[in-house]
């Protein structure tokens, strides 16, 4: 019986961390170094960024690609604007895939991984929400047409936010 | 080794016996999984098309199995993989008596005719024809982002067998992916119905054209076994360039297990000219026994496999394998391959290493005495089950076209070499244990 | 009773084998694991083909099964 108990609670303890979720930050974000350059998040206050970790071997990153310049266009007057780190530590795996799948929206490149550390990317691609305030709202891990619908979901709502301050 | 040699008749009147290339019940297991790797573009059919051609030395075996595969990955990652495999073929295979001095009459398995060995050859089934056809379709599919399923479905038809089976699996992601949890289940049923009908446990062959009744040693038209399978494995992401798989498997089968196609040879012990010789009956013919093996058997397997990239894009693939069973077989499988990339092309060379121990009912012939004592449950002279060390080298050329297309052909060479009791007296000058060889070709194309 | 030790054998593994989380890469660090010719099962057809070849000739069969590795997305 002992040990029906344990084995319960272990595999309770298992499925449920598999749903845990992790939501948003109170401090607006700074800065975000990105390979030479560093992103500045002030520089983008008011509105509202999709950025999004990328690489040339990741299979969603297909799929995420086309829907990320769609939204880009259809959003872009509303204040958001998509930027992708690329996290390719051979640049040419990223010419390659841009090659086959352009991007209207801003590409830069940290072959070093040092932004992906700084933000805990989890799994790949992974996007993040940033409000009109700089405040991390969203973490977006993983990318398929179930989550495409929410991100966008997200993004409309912070959207509709007005800037706080 | 549960297989078993199949038949059918190709003309209707005549009977042929199909030797054991006939792997109808394979692991369903390493169907259902490995199979839906696509090459994966979401909405994509990714397919594959491959034949191998087999072919054994001494008018051996020979075969050719062409293979269709198609997957499609879907938009959140699950994938359907279909697969069809046909099998052809043709040529002898050792019954499991032993060589003699003497010329040596066979009754066939179904009754219908015998065949006659020379003096010194080798005792083997003579040709025969027979054709398989395979399917499968598995279904792999992610719950959330740490949990996976997958399920299969497979069966197999030829004249006289039948396999179905089905498997299910969960995989779980641990530590960012960075290691798999791995749990498979399988069953499969398969059921044999050969012409001539299943012969009675350890029972003399008749000769034909004797007193001797054909009819008296058959014991039912068809029988079957059912084989479970489990497997639990990780798999473990060592570094950037290194990933590790360990997996246990436990398979229990049970059922009709025996081959209804092999024989053992009755050695004379009687002091005299034929001390070493075949045993003859009342009438003047050599006995043999039809083999029997147990109606379990449960195995159990640990399988280590790691891959290793080089700087230079190169790939190290090694594995190892230990089997041991309630049979009393034990074996080791050591395989490695090293893949030599050359830009858009590739060669890989294989190197694989076999040992096996004889299972404990194993023997090459039954004596005078043993058989006079009558108290054997199971033997069986079938060299698959005896003391045999196999070594396969090859080489493996790849060109890649563009991302998504890929022409490779393989070339390889088997040696099996047995050994075992060498018997006494006459049977000392025969070749026990002939060496199997075999060459391998096989073409592929995926796009 | 026997089958439940086993099944709490297995979780005990699995608790332990996280403790191991020394082991691995970040997830920006699959490109290599990604390619085709570092899957476990690189060819799932000649896999097959040989599974089938050695069934016929040997005693031992199987022991392979899963994927895992590859580039971890999603």
């Amino acid at each position: 019986m002992k040990k029906v108990i344990w084995l319960v609670g272990l595999l309770f303890i298992y499925v449920s961390s598999s749903f845990a979720q992790v939501e948003s930050t109170s401090a607006p974000l700074v800065e975000l170094p990105v390979g030479k350059d560093k992103l500045i998040f002030s520089d983008y206050r008011g509105k509202v960024i999709l950025l999004d970790f990328w690489a040339s071997w990741c299979g969603p990153c297909r799929q995420s690609f086309p829907w990320m310049n769609d939204v880009q266009a259809r959003y872009a007057d509303q204040g958001l604007v998509v930027i992708a780190v690329n996290l390719d530590q051979d640049k040419q795996g990223a010419d390659e895939f841009l090659r086959d799948i352009p991007a209207t929206f801003k590409i830069v490149y940290d072959p070093e991984g040092t932004s992906a550390e700084q933000m805990d990317v989890m799994g790949m691609p992974m996007s993040y929400l940033i409000d009109r305030d700089g405040i991390l709202r969203h973490r977006l891990i993983g990318f398929n047409s179930r989550k495409k619908i929410q991100h966008e979901d997200h993004i409309r709502a912070l959207l509709d936010e007005t800037v706080r301050k | 080794m549960q297989l078993i040699n199949r038949k059918k008749s190709g003309v209707r009147k005549i009977k042929k016996i199909a030797p054991a290339l006939a792997a109808a019940s394979c692991s369903l297991l390493s169907v259902a999984s490995s199979d839906v790797l696509a090459r994966g573009e979401a909405g994509t059919w990714d397919f594959e098309v491959a034949s191998l051609f087999y072919s054994e030395a001494d008018d051996r075996v020979m075969a050719a199995e062409p293979v269709f595969s198609a997957s499609k990955t879907f938009e959140d990652g699950e994938v359907l993989n279909l697969k069809a495999v046909f099998d052809t073929l043709t040529g002898a295979s050792p019954n499991g008596a032993t060589p003699s001095a003497a010329p040596q009459t066979f009754t066939k398995p179904s009754g219908n005719g015998t065949y006659a060995i020379a003096a010194g050859d080798a005792p083997i089934d003579d040709t025969f024809q027979d054709t398989r056809v395979a399917l499968s379709a598995s279904w792999l599919a992610p719950i959330n982002r740490d949990w996976e399923y997958n399920a299969a479905f497979y069966g197999s038809k030829e004249y006289d067998y039948l396999s179905i089976g089905t498997s299910g699996g969960l995989k779980r992601y641990l530590n960012s992916k960075n290691t798999a949890l791995n749990f498979g289940l399988s069953f499969s049923f398969d059921n044999i119905e050969p012409e001539g009908d299943i012969a009675k446990p350890l029972v003399e062959m008749a000769h034909l054209g004797t007193s001797d009744s054909f009819d008296s040693t058959r014991d039912g038209s068809s029988d079957s076994k059912t084989i479970i399978d489990a497997l639990f494995g990780v798999t473990q992401v060592i570094n950037r360039n290194t990933i590790m798989q360990f997996n246990y498997s436990l398979s229990l089968s049970d059922g009709y297990l025996t081959d209804p196609f092999k024989i053992l040879s009755v050695i004379d012990e009687t002091a005299g000219a034929n001390f070493g010789g075949n045993l003859l009956d009342g009438n003047g013919n050599n006995i043999y026994l039809h083999e029997a093996r147990p109606d379990s058997r449960m195995k159990h397997s640990l399988y280590w496999q790691t891959k290793y990239a080089l700087s230079n894009g190169d790939v190290i693939d090694g594995s190892y394998r230990f089997m041991l069973d309630d049979w009393g077989i034990n074996s080791h499988t050591f395989d490695f391959r090293y893949r030599w990339q050359l830009g858009s092309s590739y060669l890989e060379p294989h190197l694989r290493y076999y040992m096996q121990s004889e299972a404990d009912f194993y023997k090459r012939y039954i004596t005078e005495t043993e058989y006079l004592a009558g108290n054997l449950q199971e033997a069986t002279a079938d060299y698959r089950l005896g003391d045999l060390d196999g070594m396969t080298v090859g080489l493996k050329y790849g060109h890649k076209l563009d991302n998504d297309t890929e022409f490779n052909m393989r070339v390889e060479y088997y040696l099996q070499t047995s050994a075992g009791d060498e018997g006494f007296g006459l049977l000392k000058d025969q070749d026990l244990y002939p060496d199997t060889r075999a060459l391998i070709f096989q073409i592929g194309y995926s796009f | 009773m026997r089958f439940l030790r086993l099944a709490f054998v297995i979780v005990l593994g699995s608790i332990v084998l996280s403790a191991c989380s020394e082991l691995g890469v970040k997830p920006w660090e699959r490109d290599v694991l990604a390619r085709p010719e570092m899957q476990l099962i690189h060819d799932p057809v000649e896999a097959g083909l040989d599974d089938h070849i050695y069934f016929s000739k040997e005693a031992s069969s199987g022991g392979r099964g899963f994927g895992g590795g590859g580039c971890g997305c999603n």
